[in-house]
């Protein structure tokens, strides 16, 4: 899916604050053979311990307010013939190949680099929520501070410092592999070769771009669960938010 | 049953209790402009003035909420200094402007009786623009593969068929003095609320998988008061009903289906998680957003009635040469 | 006219029409004006992100970014110690992120060569050639969040002084003079009369009580209870046992893991310094936890969840998790790899019984092993360790050395010192008796017989082997099964699958062996290891790759000795570590002729000190009283079962306990009851020196220093007020040795001072840069990266010139470790435990239960968790009247000392009552449904959670909930009101359903019977549902 916003890759990522050392040529996103990588995530579930480190580290990383996710591991206690296990999900944007959330946005404030990293420009968006409801996956949020559009950046201002995303640099099982699945040689490549795999909602039909080695069938599309972690936050009732109230 | 949570998150809500508001006031703003330019060429200018009157009151009142459901209104600008043709509410972000612009100087034209002309392209322009406003709205949300309960043939149609009516209410409500035209707009109350409550029925029940999808996130009362209050009442009051107390009755009725329509399909909709058989917590009727956007929804259009009133009374005398006619503008 | 009837109507819309959408669209016009006249940056499309720390190119080279640096220090987020990377912005000082260090082998597998530059190993974590996915360095979801801790609004940073009752609530803000002159000097410091300061309370020489000499000196009302050994514990033992003189100092092992670490330390006979073994994560074929969860909990908690993640799906291991709850030590993804079995809590001791019967009548065990009686036999038969397993033990219950081994001279009265303290085995081969230490070829593994000694007397003999046996074999598999609920079948699998893999299979054990039979089901689960002899073998267990030294006797300091350094001397305040049958009460019963047992309250002779007991037994006086308890970064009355209730009463009257001073960064549920907080430092802004726990095979010493600045107030001479700052200001008041001047003896002799906590760690610093081969110097510009340099001065003032580089390249690397490699040679574990394994431990064996005079059994028993006079829990609770046992599981996300912490409160704001599904619908009960949850020492509510991955008869609760302090309650300090955020309050403790054993006359909370270690699982319980 190319982007109607022609913005070089690695040329984009302006982030706020304290300009980083622009990374000098070849980069990461940029590199020294010239092809262009494409940027995906293996997640290999047998590694996942549930420790909630990635989700943690993303929202310190990006400032992501509290109560909102860019990723965060859902935790199942599901049946299986050995007797219950409890199933880890990290869940995260899919970076799809076929992104739904692109075409609905009346201001062209999302894209997708040409590395693949779905984008959204916070500076444009008006916050119509309109690609929130799009995302099969429910990968997008609008920001409770800036009413933008929010979701995963592949940490696209690490990517620019040639470091890799905050989740995967923490995951404490390794499950987290983040590389370019059109290098043969890289770490995901070769997980895609040496494994079968399988995507989220593939029925979407948006090509998502984070594999899963290990996935349950019953964890595919929507999971099928009866009262849980959520029915006892629902029969508490809402907690009153503590975050203001916390730093005041 | 797979199994259960351990450890899960809710997703919020991004389209509030405003962008209720802005479905329900466009979609009866475009039914009453249609219902106006129809009566006009059945039973002339007079006739359909109260229609066109009521068109313009909601067409002035729409723009509102939906910026209010922006959460950068201030931005609202970047929908028209670029081109995004694959998404429908960019094409919406265009024809609202052009139905409210063309629906407002229809009505000056009307009250001043000047321009007769451009008049004619106008009311063209109005019914062209309505009609691009109810495809834009109704496709809007059908074109969303993710909300399975807004992404099927049902939905959009009972959509537009519940603005039609509460548009035809909402001119009976006004009031029509002229008695055939009075009875034209029942007769479209009927047919549309009529052929709503079918298509409801068709919509929920012939397809199982919706049938449970739609009993899963929306509570079965909430369905069944769409359904006999929102539609079958305002069809056979309308049908049966004599007199402009039973008209007046029957639009509130087809008003209040099609706001009920719309809270039950956007809360339910955004409610089904589509990560898990779970359903988030919806905001509660009491709630404050929810409050809210009511009662400045009301206020707007009260306040629009207010200047669509003057227009007719103070401001159309000024301006025109002719006789001073025009119903006394109420309240919708 | 204008006033009309019909413009009064339309101005009248008008107005109400305004005032509707004025309410209505508020918050659009705030967002509309919000986004016309925002100086927000632009946002661009990273949002809020943080500008990464640094760039680094293709070619490797780093470029740092100005506005931040990064920092290895060491995480507390739970007792874990991993090394963490620290990213700090260095105009505000904020903490920006955390995660692992590349240098700690508790946070990367492999961990990175010693002698890499900082900025090389900042390069090794980058994407380019994908290095840092192999070299990823983590932390876990609370080594993330935990620096939320640093600027919590909560956090004490000026000294406190009660304001009102103990407990209340109110407190001032008082000036660091006053806190230390009232609490050295004492006076009338409430206006509730005289309380004695800790000057007067250093009495080295009177007894406590004149008729019970061996209580020891008044100077041991003095008690001290700190945190565990976090790497700042040795002031707090400086100052209370070597300075001031007083016996009472221990860590909070008695109400954590002391069952594990007692059922370890017996089988690697140490029980005083008790070593514990891991399993070799890295090559084992097969693991079996039980009460231990790798990856979900027990230490090192995220070195276990790295290591497993890759044992189970690279390596092929497979592992089995036995515990009354499922947690995620186990994932659907890796399918049979590793398995959970259920368990009825507080009977593992059955199961694990039910094995070693199952292995020894199968002869499933190492006899090549076993059967080696000696470290020379063991050598000769290539085997990497070797136990008692064929020494004979005096078996005739009468005579007066039952239970202890037989000794070679007392067979031959000529042999000399050495050889007559021998133990006696009998060759294989001749099945004549040798001294076990002359025997070289295999030993008889079983033999029953009677042997005459040389004094006559005839007595009845057994091997230690055999002696197992027995004890096995007084229950048969299916009273085994029935005891734990799991089938026969099922046990017999697990023994077989456990001795199928030869020394590659390996058992461990940890916190879930902490209830009334702990002891015997810790020392029953460590036995498995021994049955198949893979103590230092490749794929069985270690007991860790040591330290250098820090604290010690070190290279360049002495910092454990100096001039005038006391003796502490008497008896535990606990009653560990102590025999009852040396005490006076003891000798004045039996001079009585009456019988001396029991006990008023239980003594352990064998154990550590027992720091859970202290509350209760001090505020009884029962050894004895205290006058004076100072708590440091540690809360027993929210971690011991059922002590809260038992002593919140008595511990708010001053009479009971004069003098309490808490030393903490948060008021938690012990230090509200405190006279005077004084603030300490959190782990980013502290000192010290740590060694991991046993997992970490090479070795490892973690540094922890000020990564940022310390936010505590000042003493009046500059220093931030801390726990060291607290005792070296009191120590130099009272005029103590080993602090102020002259306190820190060096290699040569010379003294130093110690007048501030830089001079004591950054000397256990130059010990740790010196132990062996000393480490380069750093430079500059790698001090500059790290910020080390901000103590240059410092250390340039405090070390010797040769010394502060070395220390600051330490630093640098947030402390010092052994290569990967250098954790193996030639086929085996390097760092080897050298001890004789105890299949029957004669130190147990001889000893007696102070209730009951009965003698211990040496060797693990099934005996199913008992009262503290032997009788058993489950006729004392009967399962018909209390049919549920409460479980505590070890959250991921929380941790019990601190507030919850930011995103992670979100994901689990609560803990829930979780019951089996069959157990719940049995009672008509649904997940979300409000119970009350009674115990025989109080109740709990809370919201049930019916779950599958629950064992039936079992409660689960998560530990960290149910807080009543750390922001679960309004408190005041001065003027500033502390309005309690209701979340903090959320969930249950179960520790509060903790109970007093009804067989002690003097209350004493429910502990296991051989070692004291408190009673936190298995409590018995029934469930009402709540009154919507």
């Amino acid at each position: 899916m190319t982007t109607r916003r022609d913005f070089l890759t690695g040329a984009v990522a302006q982030n706020g604050g304290t300009e980083a050392a622009q990374a000098p040529s070849p980069s990461l996103r940029l590199p020294a053979d010239g092809h262009t990588p494409r940027w995906a995530m293996v997640m290999d579930l047998r590694k996942c311990i549930g420790c909630q480190a990635c989700t943690v580290a993303c929202a310190m990383e990006n400032n992501v307010y509290e109560g909102s996710y860019r990723t965060h591991v859902p935790v199942y206690e599901i049946e299986t013939e050995f007797g219950p296990v409890p199933a880890m999900l990290p869940r995260m944007c899919n970076h799809c190949e076929n992104p739904p959330c692109i075409p609905v946005c009346p201001v062209n404030a999302t894209f997708q680099t040409e590395d693949g990293i779905v984008l959204v420009d916070q500076d444009v968006c008006v916050g119509c929520g309109y690609c929130v409801q799009a995302c099969p996956y429910e990968a997008r949020h609008l920001d409770h501070d800036s009413g933008t559009a929010d979701k995963c950046t592949f940490c696209v201002q690490r990517l620019d410092a040639g470091l890799l995303p905050a989740c995967v640099e923490t995951c404490v099982g390794g499950a987290r592999v983040f590389g370019d699945i059109r290098d043969p040689a890289s770490a995901v490549s070769r997980l895609l070769a040496e494994h079968d795999t399988r995507n989220l909602k593939p029925e979407a039909g948006t090509r998502p771009q984070v594999y899963y080695i290990g996935l349950d069938d019953r964890l595919v599309s929507e999971v099928e669960i009866e009262a849980g972690a959520r029915a006892l936050r629902q029969a508490a009732g809402p907690a009153p938010d503590t975050t203001h109230h916390e730093e005041a | 049953m797979t199994g259960i949570d351990l450890v899960s998150v809710d997703q919020d809500f991004a389209w509030r209790p405003w962008a209720v508001a802005y479905f329900l006031v466009i979609g009866a703003a475009v039914a009453a402009a249609l219902a106006a330019q129809a009566l006009r060429v059945l039973r002339g200018a007079a006739a359909a003035r109260p229609a066109l009157r009521v068109a313009a009151v909601l067409a002035l009142s729409a723009p509102l909420p939906l910026l209010a459901d922006l959460h950068q209104p201030a931005r609202f600008l970047n929908f028209y200094l670029g081109a995004a043709p694959s998404s429908v509410m960019w094409w919406g972000a265009w024809l609202l402007p052009a139905f409210v612009a063309t629906t407002l100087l229809a009505t000056l034209a009307d009250a001043t009786g000047r321009w007769a002309g451009a008049g004619r392209v106008l009311r063209l322009g109005m019914v062209g623009s309505g009609l691009g406003v109810l495809t834009y709205t109704a496709g809007e949300t059908a074109i969303v593969a993710a909300r399975p309960l807004w992404h099927n043939a049902g939905f959009p149609v009972v959509l537009t068929l519940t603005a039609l009516a509460s548009g035809a209410g909402a001119v009976l409500i006004a009031g029509v003095p002229d008695r055939a035209g009075a009875r034209l707009l029942r007769m479209a109350l009927a047919g549309s609320a009529g052929a709503g409550l079918v298509a409801l029925g068709l919509w929920l029940l012939a397809d199982p998988d919706m049938a449970r999808l739609a009993l899963a996130d929306m509570p079965v009362v909430v369905l069944g008061h769409v359904a006999a209050l929102g539609l079958a009442l305002p069809a056979l009051l309308a049908l049966f009903g004599r007199g402009a107390l039973s008209a007046r009755f029957a639009g509130v009725a087809a008003v209040w289906g099609a706001l009920a329509f719309r809270w039950a399909l956007f809360t339910g909709a955004q409610a089904q998680s589509r990560v898990e058989t779970a359903t988030y917590t919806p905001p509660a009727l009491a709630d404050p957003a929810t409050l809210q956007s009511l009662t400045g929804t009301a206020g707007m259009i009260a306040l629009a009635a207010v200047l669509v009133a003057v227009l007719d009374l103070y401001l159309a005398p000024a301006l025109r040469r002719g006789p001073q006619a025009g119903p006394r503008a109420d309240k919708a | 006219m204008f006033l009309s009837r019909r413009s009064l109507l339309l101005g009248g819309t008008t107005i109400a029409a305004l005032g509707a959408m004025s309410h209505g669209f508020a918050r659009t016009a705030r967002d509309m004006i919000g986004g016309l006249v925002s100086s927000a940056e632009a946002r661009g499309v990273t949002g809020g992100a943080h500008a990464p720390e640094y760039s680094i190119d293709a070619a490797g080279t780093l470029t740092p970014n100005p506005g931040q640096r990064v920092a290895y220090t060491m995480c507390e987020g739970c007792t874990t110690k991993c090394g963490v990377r620290v990213r700090i912005d260095t105009r505000s000082g904020d903490i920006l992120r955390v995660t692992g260090n590349p240098y700690s082998p508790l946070s990367a597998d492999p961990h990175i060569a010693y002698d890499k530059p900082v900025a090389e190993s900042y390069a090794g974590l980058s994407g380019h050639g994908e290095a840092g996915l192999a070299g990823r360095s983590t932390a876990c979801g609370r080594g993330n969040a935990a620096l939320a801790k640093y600027r919590d609004p909560r956090r004490v940073l000026k000294p406190l002084k009660r304001a009102g009752g103990r407990g209340d609530g109110h407190w001032i803000e008082i000036e660091w003079e006053q806190l230390i002159e009232e609490v050295v000097e004492g006076g009338d410091l409430f206006g509730e009369g005289h309380v004695d300061g800790l000057r007067a309370i250093r009495d080295l020489e009177t007894p406590i009580d004149p008729e019970n000499p061996e209580f020891g000196p008044k100077a041991n009302q003095l008690v001290v209870m700190p945190v565990y050994k976090n790497g700042r514990l040795m002031i707090a033992a400086r100052f209370a046992k070597m300075a001031f003189g007083t016996r009472n100092l221990v860590g909070h092992r008695s109400y954590c893991g002391l069952s594990m670490r007692a059922g370890y330390a017996a089988l690697l006979d140490n029980l005083k310094k008790q070593p514990h073994l891991k399993p070799d994560y890295r090559h084992a074929e097969y693991m079996l936890f039980i009460g231990t969860a790798p990856g979900n909990a027990g230490n090192p908690f995220k070195l276990q969840g790295t290591l497993m993640a890759r044992a189970r799906s690279e390596n092929g291991a497979r592992y089995v998790v036995v515990d009354p709850v499922l947690t995620n030590s186990v994932t659907q993804a890796s399918g049979d790899r590793g398995r959970w079995q259920p368990i009825r809590p507080g009977t593992d001791g059955a199961l694990v019984m039910g094995m070693i019967r199952h292995i020894l009548e199968t002869e499933r065990y190492d006899r090549a092993f076993l059967e080696r009686p000696s470290k020379a036999a063991a050598e000769a038969g290539g085997e990497l360790s070797h136990s008692n397993a064929t020494h004979l033990v005096i078996d005739s219950a009468e005579a007066p050395e039952a239970g202890r081994f037989l000794r070679w001279g007392q067979l031959d009265p000529g042999a000399d010192e050495a050889l007559a303290a021998e133990p006696v085995c009998l060759d294989a081969a001749t099945g004549t008796p040798m001294p076990a230490g002359a025997q070289i070829d295999p030993a008889v593994l079983f033999h029953e017989d009677s042997v005459t000694l040389a004094d006559g007397r005839v007595v009845e003999v057994a091997t230690s082997l055999a002696l197992l046996r027995r004890e096995a074999q007084r229950k048969t598999l299916d009273d085994y099964a029935a005891d734990c609920g799991i089938p026969v079948a099922r046990i017999v699998e697990l023994a077989q699958e456990f001795t199928s893999y030869g020394k590659r299979a390996a058992a461990d054990c940890h916190g879930g062996t902490m209830h009334a039979a702990g002891f015997y089901t810790a020392y029953g689960v460590v036995m498995l290891n021994a049955l198949v002899g893979n103590l230092n073998a490749i794929g069985g267990t270690t007991a860790g790759g040591g330290s250098f030294k820090a604290v010690a006797p070190g290279p360049r300091y002495d910092l454990m000795g100096f001039p005038g350094k006391v003796k502490p001397r008497g008896v535990d305040a606990g009653r560990g570590g102590f025999a009852y049958e040396k005490t006076s009460e003891y000798e004045r019963k039996v001079a009585a002729g009456e019988n001396p047992y029991p006990a008023r309250a239980p003594w352990h002779a064998f154990t550590q000190p027992l720091g859970a007991h202290w509350l209760a037994s001090l505020l009884e006086g029962y050894p004895y009283k205290a006058r004076a308890l100072v708590t440091w970064s540690s809360n027993p009355v929210y971690g011991v079962a059922g002590l809260r209730e038992s002593i919140d009463r008595k511990i708010r009257d001053p009479r009971n306990l004069p003098l309490m001073i808490s030393i903490d960064a948060f008021i938690n549920e012990t230090s509200t009851y405190a006279d005077y907080i004084v603030p300490d430092r959190i782990f980013y802004e502290a000192w010290g020196w740590t060694k991991p726990w046993g997992a970490v095979t090479v070795k490892d010493a973690t540094a922890r220093w000020p990564v940022v600045d310390c936010l505590t107030e000042t003493t009046p001479d500059g220093r931030h007020i801390d726990m060291e700052t607290f005792f070296i200001d009191v120590a130099k008041r009272m005029d103590l040795p080993g602090f102020g001047d002259g306190a820190i003896p060096d290699a040569e002799g010379q003294l130093h001072p110690l007048h501030r906590s830089e001079d004591f760690w950054l000397r256990a610093g130059a010990n740790v840069a010196f132990d062996g081969e000393p480490v380069p110097e750093a430079s500059d510009s790698e001090m500059a990266l790290t910020g080390v340099d901000r103590f240059a001065g410092l250390m340039r003032a405090t070390l010797k010139p040769e010394e502060w580089r070395r220390v600051a390249y330490v630093l640098n690397r947030g402390g010092r470790f052994e290569a990967l490699e250098a954790g193996y040679a030639d086929g085996a574990l390097r760092h080897r435990y050298g001890r004789t394994l105890q299949i029957w431990n004669e130190t147990v064996a001889s000893a007696r239960n102070s209730m009951t005079g009965a003698r211990f059994i040496g060797c693990p028993t099934w005996q199913g968790p008992r009262l503290a006079d032997g009788s058993e829990l489950d006729a004392h609770f009967p399962r018909e009247a209390w049919p549920f046992r409460v479980v505590s599981t070890k959250s991921q996300l929380f941790s019990s000392s601190g507030p919850a912490l930011k995103h992670l409160r979100k994901l689990r704001g609560t803990n829930a009552i979780g019951l089996n599904r069959e157990d719940a619908a049995a009672l008509g009960l649904e997940t979300g449904d409000r119970v009350r949850l009674t115990s025989p020492g109080g109740s709990v509510e809370g919201a049930v959670l019916a779950r599958a991955g629950v064992a039936p008869g079992t409660v689960a609760i998560e530990h960290g909930f149910g807080h009543r302090e750390l922001g679960a309650r309004t408190y005041s300090i001065g003027a500033r009101v502390f309005e309690k955020g209701l979340t903090l309050a959320a969930g249950v403790n179960s520790n509060d359903l903790g109970f007093q054993d009804p067989s002690c006359s003097v209350p004493s909370v429910l502990a296991d019977p051989v070692v004291g270690s408190i009673a936190r699982q298995a409590i018995p319980a029934k469930v009402e549902r709540l009154p919507t």
